[in-house]
């Protein structure tokens, strides 16, 4: 399976599908977007943040492992970082695939595990001033 | 496994970043933070001294007592480890609270 991984402080610009053979019968994308409302409260954006080495092992490990149940050809996953402002695109996914179903189940668990265990964080501009106020760890 | 003694051992253990001081095994380890918890500690990133045999939880508890580590998940050169198993020759530590992608 081709696997391609990027991590970008700039709106995501979504690249060209190129299928890498003529048996290719389902492309699937996915994109998450910034939602207005979040605990009752309009949000202008969200800051994101992410542990990038360990976020490409992390994700590479994922995409294999659902490579094999569910057989797919090729991923593309772009994931921006910093602020990004409501109604905009923090992630996009794309599965390329011979059929339709194991192209689907393979984006659903990796939305899944993606959310469980790729180090990848977002914040609101209250949660960062909450843990301002929560300070009281030591630090060097 | 953390050789002992020697001239060979001891470029073997320079290389791996850990230094025999008075009979004592000594290295560098970067602590690296995110998040809610970058923000409660006051750092991204620093560097502590440590022991091999020490566990990330010995290590992240002398540097900042206060902090709660309930909810935090910790990676050992970035890959997710229990916080009481002595880290060998490590190189970083990763506070991870829990994450939200997407």
């Amino acid at each position: 399976m081709e696997i391609s991984i990027c991590f970008t402080h700039d709106a995501i610009v979504i690249p060209p599908a190129v299928l890498p053979t003529r048996e290719i019968g389902a492309c699937l994308e996915f994109q998450g977007i910034v939602r207005e409302m979040e605990g009752g409260a309009a949000l202008a954006g969200l800051r994101y943040e992410a542990h990038e080495p360990m976020a490409v092992l992390q994700l590479e490990r994922i995409f294999d492992q659902l490579n094999v149940v569910h057989p797919c050809a090729a991923v593309t996953f772009i994931h921006r970082l910093g602020w990004v402002p409501t109604g905009e695109a923090s992630l996009y996914v794309r599965v390329l695939a011979a059929h339709r179903g194991p192209a689907l189940r393979f984006m659903g668990e990796f939305i899944d595990r993606m959310k469980a265990d790729a180090p990848i964080w977002k914040m609101t501009a209250e949660a960062l001033r909450d843990a301002h106020g929560a300070k009281g760890a030591k630090s060097e | 496994m953390i050789p002992r003694g020697g001239d060979g051992q001891r470029e073997c253990l320079a290389d791996a970043g850990i230094s025999n001081l008075h009979g004592k095994l000594r290295m560098q380890i970067r602590i690296l933070a995110f998040a809610h918890t970058r923000e409660q500690l006051g750092f991204h990133e620093t560097t502590v001294e440590c022991a091999p045999g020490e566990s990330p939880r010995a290590v992240v508890s002398r540097l900042a007592p206060a902090l709660d580590l309930t909810g935090l998940r910790v990676a050992v050169d970035f890959e997710y480890r229990d916080w009481d198993a002595p880290m060998g020759a490590a190189s970083e530590i990763a506070l991870i609270p829990p994450v939200s992608g997407g």
